[in-house]
């Protein structure tokens, strides 16, 4: 008989009589399926689709903002329009990362 | 914001490297507040558009911001600003250029559990953002239904990090303990395994998605990774303890959007290494 894997602990007669009272396709057939099973665990296909639309939320308000990306660009509109620059500035690029 | 100001948004990491026209207005104004080129420069900064300062503190809440705002808008005088401030004739965008022909892909990342108490509130709301670059010969691989190494690989190291909560670490070659992406049918499937050395930092996740080509182009490229991840870095400190369960996922950029031409948070100085 071949065992896959850990050996069980010694453990009493009882227990030793249940391990060989398993056929041995059985107990790698309950292996393999464990181990499939843990490496799709929490990623089905409908997992998949609820957490895609989860981490794509609307977009905030903040990103309906007609942001520039260079302070040149800014101050050349902001001259022609007459109007003040606001620049936001962040480590990290504000309208990414974090 | 939208109607009295002209808004730009600038990562100062970039900026205050710059030694053209754009770095020097950049410090210029950073300097009257007191501030200089040595990553000390966040905030909010209002000027005019010969860049004299009108208000700036480094706030992020409404109603501080709104204060600014409405102070800058008190002491900037219309007709005073400069009438014309062209832009030089070699001017570019001082961000590193998206590959030529290559694709360009929206990521987020969020934290599922595995916070305490009602204090971190934020951070479990929290979605970090960044985007992947692919090459032009990645994407043709890619509609072959190939997944290309160098993709996976920076995808792994440059995007599958927790940047929920600040800018994260970024995942080197060698911490790539397992990583296996295959395409089949329409549909990705794989694994991944990172962690460092010293066990303290990790994430080990299933990957799941779709890709859709028309007339060989990529039109559809949807991605999922979800597992556990475990530690932080220095800038994400307070992540929950132990393993955590942590998504990211992967979508095709809108093609018109202004954010979009921000380049990856691991190429902002230069894309060479990042596109390998």
């Amino acid at each position: 008989m071949i065992l896959v894997g850990k050996a069980p602990p010694v453990a009493s007669d009882s227990m030793t009589s249940y391990f060989r009272s398993i056929p041995i396709c059985a107990l790698l057939a309950a292996m393999l399926a464990g181990s499939a099973l843990s490496a799709q665990e929490g990623l089905t296909k409908a997992a998949f689709e609820k957490l895609h639309a989860e981490l794509n939320p609307p977009a905030a308000p903040w990103e309906g903002i007609p942001w520039r990306l260079s302070v040149l660009e800014a101050c050349a509109e902001a001259a022609k329009e007459k109007k003040p620059v606001y620049m936001l500035v962040r480590s990290g690029h504000p309208l990414g990362c974090v | 914001m939208r109607t009295r100001f002209v808004p730009v948004a600038v990562d100062q990491h970039i900026h205050r490297r710059l030694q053209d026209s754009e770095g020097k207005m950049f410090a210029k104004v950073l300097r009257q507040a007191g501030r200089d080129l040595d990553g000390g420069a966040q905030g909010v900064f209002c000027f005019t558009p010969d860049g004299t300062l009108l208000t700036f503190q480094n706030v992020a809440a409404t109603e501080p911001v709104l204060r600014l705002l409405n102070g800058a808008l008190r002491r900037c005088d219309p007709a005073a600003a400069a009438t014309d401030a062209p832009l030089p004739a070699d001017f570019r965008l001082p961000l590193p250029e998206p590959p030529p022909g290559g694709l360009i892909v929206d990521v987020t990342s969020k934290v599922l559990g595995g916070y305490e108490g009602t204090e971190t509130r934020y951070w479990q709301e929290s979605i970090g953002r960044d985007h992947l670059w692919i090459r032009k010969d990645e994407a043709a691989a890619l509609a072959q239904g190939k997944f290309p190494v160098s993709l996976q690989q920076r995808i792994a190291c440059y995007h599958l990090v927790d940047n929920t909560r600040g800018e994260p670490p970024m995942w080197e070659a060698g911490e790539i303990k397992q990583l296996e992406l295959t395409i089949a049918d329409g549909q990705i499937r794989g694994s991944v395994h990172l962690e460092t050395r010293r066990g303290d930092r990790g994430y080990q996740a299933q990957v799941l998605g779709i890709i859709e080509v028309k007339d060989g182009q990529i039109a559809r490229l949807d991605l999922v990774s979800k597992g556990q991840f475990w530690g932080e870095g220095t800038f994400t400190r307070n992540s929950p303890k132990g393993k955590f369960p942590f998504a990211v996922a992967f979508r095709l950029a809108a093609a018109d959007c202004a954010a979009c031409r921000v380049p990856p948070q691991a190429a902002r100085l230069g894309a060479t290494e990042y596109l390998r």
